[in-house]
């Protein structure tokens, strides 16, 4: 049930216009505050929630009722052959396993661009800077009091203060400003992330309940040649 | 009265023949060959039984044992042969008795006992509602001095003396040939009718008679079977000189052609049991299940991994009846009920006794096998074999050795070439060797086996259920992709900036198609692959066990054939020798035969050798023998009927072998039968002695007959004399017959059933 769940939980989503899905904002003292990403995770928080409860209970209907409800929906719709056809079906891979891949990629793609535009900040604005101020400073002057006045030390020390320190300020630079124009131009829908993480966690849950509900038809199974074999020596 | 009348109507021989017993009283054991010597000279009666000779008695025989003898000749089977001879002109009529010649020998000359003559009288009382006895009375020696009762019951009395007219003694030995030949005169001629004629029976008492005859040489038939077996048996024990390759070469082809032909048989068996069989020599190219019903129990509806059903997708009805039972079997996989192993051993049962009609074939091959081993034998009837049925170097090289040997060489070959190597050949894909025989071939290995089978089946087929059971549906498919739609929704739209809705329905027809292409290989390609698989399989190891069990049947049957051929060429070695070591007689009495000659044997006879007629004789002979209609019978192709002898009875089937020495003995007598029917007409002293005899030619020999048929013994009071030439009526036509001047006119021709002698009897009538 967790994989129809989450269909369920993802198309009331993807069509729910009425979900709230923006940023938090807070305004105190006319200076207005807006926290990023926030709304994706409330949307992610309201979709797993809402997946929770429905999963959990119906695993404790199930349990407290002893039925399966696979069991019911093969003898009330037995043309689909749910649980031969798909909950036990393992092939083809690529098939059953395509929302996973996707899920991964999206969610690899949301962590990059929540993470990916800080950390070029970060590049740009401290740690390449101190390098060509104070870290290169600090190696040529390292080298010189370790090596004296050695033949290649003059070409290394040229090398350093030269086209490296040029090479940083000049490329290096142009190119974190460029890829950070990207990611801040690359517009991911806030859907993705909610998707991907819902779909890579819930196939986690699927999986094992696949395993579990595998292992009690078996049992159901065994069970029932036992008593079948009871009443026939009976 | 009627048999009377019956029997003095002459035949178109101009005589009459009566059943004759002769009884010898003699102590003389030479009177023994003497009987011998007449049995042998009027072998034609004496082999259907009309002649019968009793004695030498020592002792007086007892009327009761006499009249037994004479009952012996008292059979109606007798005289239907009598009739059917010609010798007599019809049966006894129904109220007439049988007439019954009785010729009494009394050899005086060395009995001293009292003779009784009344024996024959009391014999006839005991047969007097049964037959008419005729007795007769050759004495030897002096004249009794008084008459011994009951003398007067015989006619002819006739007496023998040691002392000829003249005065002349006659050695022993003379006398006896002259009762030889007066015996077969007296038997084999109507001379007693020309007696009767001649002789007041009442006022003579007795007929003093002297016989001298012209034989032709009594191992005339015996050097006319030498030369005829010599030849006969000359082309069976030729030397075998030439390469046996030629003959084992051509032995093989035939031994692989007899395979070939059996392995045609068992797939002709095995379409007829439902079985699509293609072979191609001794290989088995395929071998497809067609039975439906086996079909449809094993493998369901659907069994395109047995065999490609395309050929049979003609129309857009059939295919779309084989696309519903292909994804029926893909989605559902069949497995078999409970009951194929019943079905499987059923079928194999049913398809083992359909095999034995094999039987009917290897005996087929047997006895074509026996006919082309025949011509080894008989080299004439290789133009008669059909094209097919031997070897095609025979004609274009020199012709392959003839004989026994050649024969015997030719069955070991194809004996070693039918025993080496399989029967059957497994060319199916992938290739393999040659099919094992089955270990088995009883009723509890065929159930044995279908269980097995059915189980491989069940085995097979429980693979493809193992991978179908983890086939999604394309429900369950869509259940999978479900939740990739919105996902591949907003990353088109991240990477190609596309509009919501169009970046929707593009992702739900990518989704689609990759369903759609997944579902399609797994379920089109990689299960229905494996159902084939499966299918083929399962089908492999029953198509195996059919042909296990027929390379069993076509084993089993060629060690019969094997078996039958040792036996028989041990028989045909058994021939062999049989017939080299007569071969070798037969050339050593040929030798014999360049030394023998005609020759006076005694007083009274001439042996005659017709040297210069023999080999003709014997070449008629031999024709004759080769043409022998009773051993044609079967055979009738074989131009020698002896080879056609050989295969009948010497590679029998049903019952043992003739052995060598037993046939050599049949052989014997017919090559007897054949000279005497053929070849004996021609042979007559009288033509014999014109050409081989310088003395007796131009007539001369009537002269030396009456010289030598001197009346041996003196009458005190002669009556009338006589002169009596037994011989053919055509060797009395021309110069050498009586217009020969040494021909006498008051001499008496009388007609005989004898055509190799000429005798004649002089008598003087005793009043």
């Amino acid at each position: 049930m967790a994989w129809i769940y989450l269909i369920l939980i993802l198309f009331v989503f993807y069509f729910g216009s009425f979900i709230p899905d923006n940023d938090f904002e807070f305004t105190i003292a006319e200076f207005r505050l807006h926290i990023p990403l926030t709304g994706s995770f409330r949307l992610l928080a309201y979709g797993f929630i809402a997946w929770q409860l429905l999963w959990a209970l119906t695993r404790w209907i199930e349990q407290k009722t002893r039925i399966d409800i696979f069991y019911l929906l093969d003898q009330k719709i037995s043309f689909l052959q749910l649980r031969r056809r798909w909950l036990y079906a393992s092939r083809p891979v690529f098939s059953t396993w395509l929302a996973v891949r996707l899920a991964q990629i999206g969610l690899m793609l949301s962590l990059i661009k929540m993470f990916g535009v800080p950390f070029l900040e970060y590049l740009r604005g401290v740690a390449v800077l101190e390098l060509i101020k104070n870290v290169i400073p600090m190696l040529v002057e390292a080298i010189l009091s370790r090596f004296g006045s050695a033949e290649w030390i003059a070409i290394l020390m040229s090398w350093l203060s030269g086209p490296l320190t040029e090479w940083l300020s000049g490329p290096v630079m142009d190119s974190l400003q460029d890829a950070e124009k990207i990611l801040l131009e690359f517009k991911l829908h806030y859907m993705i992330f909610f998707s991907s993480f819902m779909i890579v966690y819930v196939n986690k849950l699927y999986q094992k309940e696949r395993t579990e509900r595998y292992n009690l038809d078996i049992k159901r199974m065994q069970e029932k040649r036992r008593k079948q074999k009871f009443f026939d020596f009976q | 009265m009627n048999s009377q009348r019956a029997a003095e109507i002459s035949t178109d021989q101009g005589f009459f023949v009566l059943p004759t017993l002769v009884v010898a009283w003699s102590s003389d054991e030479s009177m023994e060959s003497l009987l011998r010597a007449v049995r042998h000279r009027l072998a034609p009666l004496a082999e259907i039984g009309a002649l019968k000779c009793l004695g030498p008695l020592k002792d007086p025989i007892p009327t009761e044992h006499l009249a037994e003898e004479c009952q012996t000749l008292l059979s109606l089977d007798l005289w239907h042969r009598l009739v059917s001879q010609g010798y007599q002109p019809s049966l006894p009529g129904p109220n007439s008795l049988a007439s019954l010649r009785v010729i009494f020998i009394i050899d005086r000359s060395n009995v001293s006992h009292n003779l009784t003559l009344d024996i024959i009288e009391k014999s006839k009382k005991l047969l007097a509602r049964r037959a008419r006895l005729m007795p007769m009375l050759i004495w030897l020696g002096d004249k009794p001095k008084s008459n011994p009762p009951g003398l007067a019951s015989y006619w002819p009395r006739i007496r023998l003396e040691r002392m000829a007219s003249g005065g002349m003694e006659v050695p022993r030995r003379d006398m006896l040939a002259a009762v030889e030949h007066l015996l077969v005169a007296l038997i084999g001629s109507n001379m007693i009718q020309y007696l009767d004629e001649i002789v007041n029976k009442d006022e003579t008492k007795w007929i003093i008679i002297g016989a001298s005859a012209l034989l032709l040489d009594n191992r005339t038939e015996q050097f006319v079977r030498e030369l005829v077996l010599n030849e006969i048996l000359n082309s069976f024990v030729a030397s075998l000189d030439v390469d046996l390759d030629r003959i084992e070469r051509a032995m093989a082809e035939r031994a692989r052609k007899l395979r070939e032909s059996l392995l045609q048989e068992a797939s002709a068996i095995l379409r007829e049991s439902g079985w699509d069989v293609e072979i191609s020599g001794l290989s088995i190219r395929k071998c497809v299940l067609r039975n439906l019903n086996l079909l449809k129990s094993l493998f369901g509806a659907y069994y395109g991994g047995i065999e490609n059903q395309r050929s049979s997708l003609l129309s857009w009805n059939s295919m779309y009846r084989w696309f519903l039972d292909l994804i029926s079997a893909l989605a559902d996989p069949f497995s078999p009920d409970p009951s194929i192993e019943e079905k499987i051993y059923q079928h194999y049962k049913e398809l083992s006794e359909k095999l034995e009609r094999i039987s009917s074939k290897i005996l087929k091959e047997y006895q074509d096998l026996r006919i082309l081993l025949g011509a080894f034998l008989d080299r004439g009837l290789l133009t008669r074999i059909p094209a097919g049925e031997h070897p095609h170097r025979w004609f274009g090289d020199p012709p392959l050795p003839s004989g026994l040997r050649a024969t015997i060489a030719a069955l070991f070959a194809f004996q070693k070439h039918l025993a080496e190597g399989g029967d059957v050949e497994d060319a199916r894909e992938p290739a393999r060797g040659s099919v094992q025989p089955a270990p088995l071939s009883g009723d509890a290995y065929l159930r044995a086996a279908g269980d097995v089978d059915a189980q491989i089946v069940r085995e097979s087929l429980l693979r493809y259920v193992h991978f179908a059971r983890q086939l999604a549906s394309p429900w369950g498919v869509l259940l999978y992709l479900l939740p990739a739609w919105p996902l591949l929704t907003f990353l088109i739209q991240a990477f190609a900036r596309w509009e919501l809705i169009p970046a929707f329905l593009v992702a739900g027809l990518i989704l689609f198609l990759i369903g759609v292409v997944d579902l399609a290989y797994h379920w089109l390609w990689k299960a229905r692959r494996l159902l084939h698989e499966s299918q083929s399989r399962a089908h492999r190891a029953l198509a195996d066990r059919v042909l296990s069990l027929t390379a069993r049947v076509i084993q089993d049957y060629r060690d019969w054939m094997l078996s039958r051929l040792q036996e028989d060429e041990l028989a045909l070695e058994d021939v062999y020798i049989a017939f080299l070591r007569r071969h070798v007689a037969a050339e050593q009495t040929s030798r014999d035969l360049n030394e023998a000659r005609s020759q006076e044997i005694n007083l009274c006879t001439y042996s005659i050798l017709y040297k210069e007629e023999l080999q003709s004789w014997a070449k008629e002979a031999v024709e004759a023998l080769r043409q022998y209609p009773d051993w044609k019978r079967e055979f009738a192709p074989f131009e020698n009927a002896l080879t056609a002898r050989i295969i009948t009875d010497v590679w029998p089937l049903a019952k043992q072998p003739l052995p060598g020495q037993a046939l050599l003995k049949e052989l014997e007598a017919v090559c007897d039968r054949v000279i005497r029917d053929c070849a004996r007409p021609v042979w007559h002293p009288a033509t014999a002695v014109e050409r081989e005899v310088k003395d007796l030619q131009g007539g001369k020999r009537w002269e030396w007959l009456w010289q030598r048929a001197q009346p041996m013994g003196s009458s005190e009071s002669p009556g009338l004399e006589f002169t009596i030439i037994i011989t053919r009526e055509e060797f009395l036509m021309g110069s050498t017959g009586k217009n020969s001047p040494y021909w006498q006119p008051e001499w008496r021709f009388v007609s005989s059933i004898l055509d190799r002698e000429e005798i004649c009897v002089r008598g003087i009538i005793e009043g």
